[in-house]
């Protein structure tokens, strides 16, 4: 119950040390894999538009679909993210259910992005 | 015996082709007919001349609907025309060609009709004066070798007034003979007195009007020191149409590397040419010859709604005009369009539309490298998704 306070908690780094506490802690593994993947997808686009940032978007649906590719599978994941989480669910839907709409969604956006990406 | 009177009778009627133009001369001074003679022998060696009155009725420039005659040569009088204004506009609009001898006392009907063509009388009663340029030192007859367009060596003499237009050439109307430097009229000086002044309608009819009508007559048309005979020759050259006609034909694009004249459309960055013809009639051999540009400015515009590419056409054999070039990165309607205003030249004004189609959605290049980045992210995410079900779907 009483944690020692190595930083005071009203500031920056406090907020951040006890959000990362709390989340370790608290959130399911599953729950925690998702955000895995969807930081990893976040990092993918970061890296996308640095690149074009240096380069130019010169095949522009190449770039459209690859950042869209990510950016795309991040949404979707964390829309289940979403429905999963008792807390923040929307719509009653059973979790099942929820999980075969994203595989879906994840399928027609891996099909748009194949045939965008020429 | 009767054919062979009809033998003699074509043969001697064969010097007068029938077909011929037909020019009205319309004046109320008889003493043209003799102070103008040369003139008039020019005039007939290549068409038929009709010699009329202004004032009688015996003449119709209209008879049911058509023209009765292709050019008209209007001798200024005092008094007003019964021929309106506006029938005159017409008779020009139809694509005829209007000489306009003025003089200084004309009324102002002609001055009104003047005005239709962008030039302008001077004051009533003024003369070009001019105390340096002129004949044994009589400083109204007033010499010049200011020419724009027509061809003439010798200083041409000129006497009456003088008309205003634009101090500058505009692509319509044309000042033919300009005033030497040293002339004035009144209030006006030098440059901007035009002797000879002359407009091209956009349906390239020419009309060509001067200040007196002593600037074609006999005194000055015999004077071997003059150039007023061969302006006379010049005048009736191009103001009837006869020189500096141009016309264009044989419009041919296709792209670069195939056979097929006009393809339904064309896709972007593709090679194009295009090519024309362009003649220029020749009088004297009675037939269109290739027309030679003399300093490469038959521009090609490629345009929708601005234009992308404004090119010159190169000379290529014969009459033909010729360029290669890309198709520019944009897709849509374009036209190509040739607009020639040479001045002294009919104006050559062409246009033709293609259409030019973006990338087929296989036409678009494939595995570049510099795409590398977005192939990557694309499959790795679907990689990632695939070791994120494994993960997800295994987890307890």
């Amino acid at each position: 119950m009483s944690e020692t306070k190595f930083v005071d908690e009203n500031s920056l780094l406090g907020i951040a040390a006890t959000f990362w506490q709390q989340y370790s802690t608290k959130t399911p593994q599953k729950l925690k894999i998702m955000d895995a993947f969807s930081l990893y997808c976040f990092i993918l686009v970061i890296i996308q538009l640095f690149y074009c940032a240096l380069v130019g978007d010169f095949p522009r649906n190449s770039f459209l679909s690859g950042v869209f590719a990510a950016a795309g599978a991040m949404i979707i994941n964390i829309c289940l993210r979403k429905q999963l989480n008792p807390e923040t669910k929307y719509m009653s839907i059973s979790n099942e259910r929820a999980f075969w709409e994203y595989l879906a969604a994840m399928v027609v956006l891996f099909l748009t992005v194949i045939n965008f990406l020429g | 015996m009767i054919k062979f009177l009809i033998l003699i009778l074509g043969l001697v009627f064969a010097g007068t082709p029938y077909n011929q133009k037909k020019v009205l001369v319309l004046s109320d001074n008889p003493a043209i007919y003799v102070s103008h003679s040369q003139f008039f022998n020019l005039l007939s060696k290549s068409f038929r001349v009709d010699y009329k009155n202004i004032q009688s009725n015996t003449f119709n420039l209209q008879l049911f609907g058509e023209w009765q005659y292709d050019h008209l040569i209007l001798f200024s009088t005092t008094n007003d025309l019964k021929v309106s204004t506006q029938e005159l506009l017409d008779f020009y609009d139809s694509g005829r060609n209007i000489l306009l001898l003025g003089s200084t006392d004309q009324s102002k009907y002609f001055r009104k009709f003047l005005n239709s063509f962008g030039l302008d009388m001077h004051e009533y009663g003024s003369s070009v004066v001019d105390y340096f340029n002129n004949i044994k030192g009589n400083q109204n007859v007033v010499t010049t070798s200011n020419v724009n367009i027509l061809k003439v060596d010798k200083p041409i003499a000129h006497q009456g007034a003088g008309l205003a237009m634009t101090p500058y050439e505009t692509f319509q109307v044309y000042g033919l003979v300009r005033g030497s430097e040293t002339a004035f009229s009144g209030p006006n000086l030098s440059h901007n007195i035009i002797y000879v002044g002359a407009t091209q309608g956009r349906n390239n009819a020419r009309f060509v009007a001067t200040g007196s009508w002593e600037i074609l007559s006999d005194e000055f048309l015999n004077n071997s020191n003059l150039g007023n005979f061969e302006l006379a020759q010049e005048i009736i050259l191009w103001g009837f149409g006869q020189s500096k006609i141009l016309k264009a034909e044989n419009l041919i694009h296709r792209r670069l590397d195939s056979d097929d004249i006009k393809p339904y459309n064309y896709r972007l960055r593709e090679d194009c040419y295009f090519s024309i013809d362009i003649f220029e009639w020749d009088y004297q051999k009675d037939q269109w010859v290739p027309y030679v540009s003399t300093d490469n400015d038959v521009i090609l515009e490629f345009v929708m709604l601005d234009p992308y590419y404004r090119l010159p056409l190169k000379k290529g054999d014969g009459a033909k005009y010729e360029l290669q070039f890309k198709i520019p990165d944009v897709y849509g309607v374009f036209q190509f369009k040739i607009n020639y205003l040479k001045p002294g030249y009919t104006f050559l004004k062409i246009a033709e539309k293609i259409t030019v189609r973006p990338f087929r959605h296989d036409e678009y290049g494939r595995y570049l490298v510099q795409a590398f980045p977005y192939y990557f992210s694309s499959f790795g995410t679907m990689a990632g998704f695939v070791v994120f079900l494994i993960a997800f779907l295994l987890n307890k």
